[in-house]
């Protein structure tokens, strides 16, 4: 009896919480269903990354994941990236389509930045001076490395700078990214990269980026305001000076990427100790360039229907280092034409000519940048001065930590590149690259060390070439400094400007002095080929001075068969001979 | 009482094949984690049947154990050794059937659980010559799946037919009220992405202790034998009348030594 009774509450119980429930599920509104995903039945406001990244067709969770069959969002959201093209996540959310090139980035110098540390890390542990304990140098070389230089990194997070428009990292879009400033339109990605792009990071150290835009970061003195407004400003406490920019710039508005091919600044798969073993661009790329038919479905087609603007030509050239493919430098029935990747604009590109002075053989071992550069920016004397007992913001480890840098300066000029012995030993153009004086406060001590050293880029202001008399008879062309260059009949000697020692400096020789006259190199490089000239290359160099009094121009005769006018001179059978 | 128990324990046993005859006709194993996730989401009322289906068996589950812990507190033992033995067979035949159920979710927790279970029957002297039944290289739950909606089910409606001689068809509302309470008062796990990145997976509640043995570093073959071990015990309560108050305390002991490993 009891049993039954039990029962029978049991079922009733059962009965009413299967309706009720059954009452409430069926009350829930219906939800509208879409394709490729669910997302889009929210999210219908959302285009594509891109046209070859429709939404339409590709949907939301294909790259930002999630549950793309979920109808709500918390479920639809669980696990959800926002930038999936972070490179943490690209590999997965870009890899089914994109990822040899992903793999290639992972490797590139602007993710791993070995250049800038190993060079940091050499020139502080193993070439500086003043550190009793190289352990310690290492520490703080680290410490530097995190708090300064680390912010540049193509997957640096966004949120964390403090000032948006200049956020660097991102992964892909730190590059790719068109639009940032509307949150609810979503991110468009171009291969049409703008120049300032890749300025947001290529602004500082040796300032190529803003080189070649014919911008000198000014001292800093001075007013900022110019008319009422901001003068030049590079941002809220850089301002520059407008020099003559690069001759790319200035007469075909080229961008980097006009020149710089996809694989140098995405990397080849291979690690690089340093940036210009990452770079694939020569000038002779384009000036003496190399056609070659191009696979219909090969990376060359691809980078052409990716631009839109630049056509299918017969043949396109390929750079010499790498074979990459310069697809806007394009042959058509003999016709040479350059393409400006931004808007498929045409130009007529000037061929290398054979003049005298691109073939004497005494020139032989010239950069182009030697002679072309118009000028450097040259920052001299890198004031670090290190606080234990501050805080500053860690770039790595994404966190205030103690330790504090201040970074000031001793001056900067713009000037004719000094020259030297590149990386590619080859005479280019060098500027101090870095001039390190540092002092460390820590535990109520004062400790100081010093690293000086000088480097060798193109300096990205390519014009007209400097003459003769420049490089031959300017003492800072040969490495000296600035200062007086008297040459006598044996020999020559050199009275610097530039005196260290009054200025306070821990160094007996001018900040600008590559080299001295007898060859001794007073400053380091970072590269294993670099140096300043030796004693008999600075000879070699000033003797020339006697012939270019007079023969001051390409024009002149002698340079028309330069070997045959040499031996003539040897010979005693020209009049400056006798 | 004990009657309601073990008939409310069979009838949700009843639900649950049901429900999972619903849930069979929308599985996909070859899209195991999307048909999953188009029968929670998209399927017009495939929530409610897959939660009935999750909720009934996770219920049958624990209304056995308390069928068996009741049993097991009697001074005698009425029924017959057969049906004594079909009883354990269909106790570890429902492990087996709950422990398959959740790998074939196939999202992250379930596909982890069956790479353990793999590595255990791996790793485990004499057992690994059972791994091609569970194993299977191009599609990893596909033998899951057929132990899961034909082997196991087989076994389990055999041995319990033998063990309840009737599974009283009045009672299924009452097994169908409790599921729907469940639905109500609890909620059912959600779904890890099997791509998801950083995120804590375990495995289903029951086999929590032996997860966090293996966790500790214990070998896999003693976390076997600790597994087994209430079965081994449960054989010997039948046969050896004069142990049943020792083998009683060692089941205690057990079972709240597993219960304190499950929540470390």
């Amino acid at each position: 009896m009891r049993s039954s009774l039990l029962f029978k509450i049991l079922v009733t119980i059962s009965i009413i919480a299967v309706l009720s429930f059954m009452i409430q599920r069926l009350q829930q509104p219906v939800v509208k269903t879409s394709t490729p995903d669910q997302c889009m039945s929210c999210h219908q406001e959302y285009s594509g990354l891109s046209k070859s990244h429709p939404s339409e067709v590709m949907g939301c969770a294909s790259c930002h994941g999630g549950n793309k069959f979920a109808t709500n969002a918390s479920d639809a959201h669980r696990g959800i990236v926002l930038n999936p093209s972070r490179l943490e996540y690209a590999k997965k959310a870009c890899g089914n389509c994109h990822s040899e090139i992903i793999d290639r980035v992972l490797l590139s110098p602007m993710e791993t930045q070995k250049g800038i540390k190993d060079v940091l890390m050499e020139q502080w542990i193993e070439k500086s001076e003043g550190f009793k304990d190289k352990h310690f140098a290492e520490e703080l070389a680290q410490s530097h490395f995190n708090k300064a230089c680390a912010s540049c990194h193509v997957n640096q997070k966004e949120e964390v700078f403090h000032d948006q428009s200049l956020a660097k990292g991102g992964g892909c879009a730190d590059c790719h990214r068109m639009n940032k400033t509307d949150e609810r339109v979503h991110t468009k990605f171009t291969t049409k990269i703008e120049s300032n792009t890749c300025l947001k990071c290529h602004n500082r150290s040796n300032r190529i980026g803003i080189s070649y835009l014919g911008q000198f970061e000014s001292e800093g003195y001075g007013t900022p305001y110019k008319h009422g407004e901001f003068s030049n400003a590079l941002d809220s406490h850089r301002f520059y000076y407008e020099l003559p920019s690069d001759v790319h710039h200035q007469k075909a508005g080229m961008d980097c990427i006009d020149c710089h091919s996809e694989k140098g600044v995405m990397g080849d798969g291979k690690v690089h100790d340093h940036m210009e073993e990452a770079v694939d661009i020569q000038c002779k790329d384009c000036h003496s360039p190399k056609f070659k038919e191009y696979a219909p479905y090969g990376m060359a087609q691809k980078l052409i229907d990716l631009n839109e603007n630049v056509p299918n030509p017969e043949s396109i050239a390929y750079t010499s280092k790498k074979n990459s493919p310069i697809y806007n430098l394009q042959k058509e029935d003999d016709n040479i034409s350059f393409y400006r990747k931004r808007d498929g604009k045409a130009f007529e590109l000037s061929a290398m000519s054979d003049a005298p002075y691109h073939n004497l053989d005494i020139h032989e071992r010239l950069d182009c940048s030697a002679c072309h550069a118009q000028w450097i920016a040259s920052c001299y004397g890198c004031h670090e001065v290190y606080f234990d007992k501050g805080e500053q913001y860690d770039w790595v480890e994404h966190k205030v930590t103690k330790g504090q840098w201040q970074e000031l300066r001793s001056f900067l000029r713009f000037e004719s590149p000094s020259l030297g012995i590149g990386y590619n030993e080859k005479i280019m153009p060098y500027a101090p690259g870095c001039q390190v004086i540092g002092t460390v406060f820590k535990d109520e001590t004062i400790e100081e060390f010093h690293a000086f050293a000088m480097a060798g880029w193109d300096p990205h202001t390519t014009g007209k070439s400097r003459t003769c008399v420049d490089c031959h008879t300017d003492p800072a062309s040969l490495g000296l400094g600035r200062g007086t260059l008297n040459i006598q009949k044996d020999g020559i000697s050199f009275t610097p400007i530039y005196q260290s020692k009054k200025s306070g400096l821990p160094i007996d020789y001018p900040i600008d002095a590559f080299v001295s006259t007898e060859g001794k190199q007073f400053q380091t490089t970072s590269r294993d080929n670099a140096r300043g000239f030796n004693k008999q290359e600075i000879k070699d160099i000033v003797n020339a001075y006697k012939c270019i009094l007079c023969h001051r121009s390409y024009e002149d005769p002698i340079y028309k068969d330069f070997q045959a006018s040499k031996a003539n001179f040897y010979a005693g059978k020209t009049p400056c001979a006798k | 009482m004990p009657y309601m128990i073990s008939w409310i324990t069979v009838a949700l046993f009843n639900v649950s094949i049901f429900s999972g005859l619903v849930v069979a006709f929308v599985y996909k194993p070859s899209l195991a984690y999307e048909s999953v996730q188009k029968l929670t989401f998209l399927v017009p009322y495939g929530d409610i049947f897959r939660e009935l289906h999750y909720f009934s068996s996770e219920a049958f589950l624990v209304m056995t154990l308390v069928h068996v812990v009741l049993e097991l507190r009697k001074k005698e033992i009425v029924i017959s050794a057969t049906s004594w033995n079909y009883s354990l067979l269909a106790l570890g035949a429902l492990f087996f059937v709950m422990f398959t159920g959740y790998v074939l979710k196939a999202d992250l927790s379930g596909l982890s659980a069956g790479e353990v279970a793999l590595s255990l029957l791996k790793q485990t002297p004499g057992m690994n010559f059972f791994l091609p039944l569970f194993e299977d290289t191009s599609l990893f739950v596909w033998k899951f799946y057929l132990w899961h909606i034909l082997f196991l089910p087989i076994i389990l409606v055999y041995a319990l037919l033998l063990h309840v001689k009737t599974f009283r068809t009045k009672m299924w509302s009452i097994g169908l009220g409790v599921s729907v309470l469940c639905m109500v008062f609890f909620t059912m796990p959600r779904d890890i992405a099997p791509d998801m990145m950083g995120v804590h997976v375990t495995g289903p509640w029951f086999f929590k202790g032996a997860e966090n043995l293996l966790m500790f570093g214990i070998h896999p073959v003693v976390v076997d034998v600790v597994m087994f071990f209430p079965f081994a015990l449960l054989v010997c309560y039948f046969y050896k009348p004069f142990w049943r108050t020792g083998i009683r305390i060692v089941l205690i002991l057990w079972s709240v030594a597993y219960a304190i490993f499950s929540f470390i």
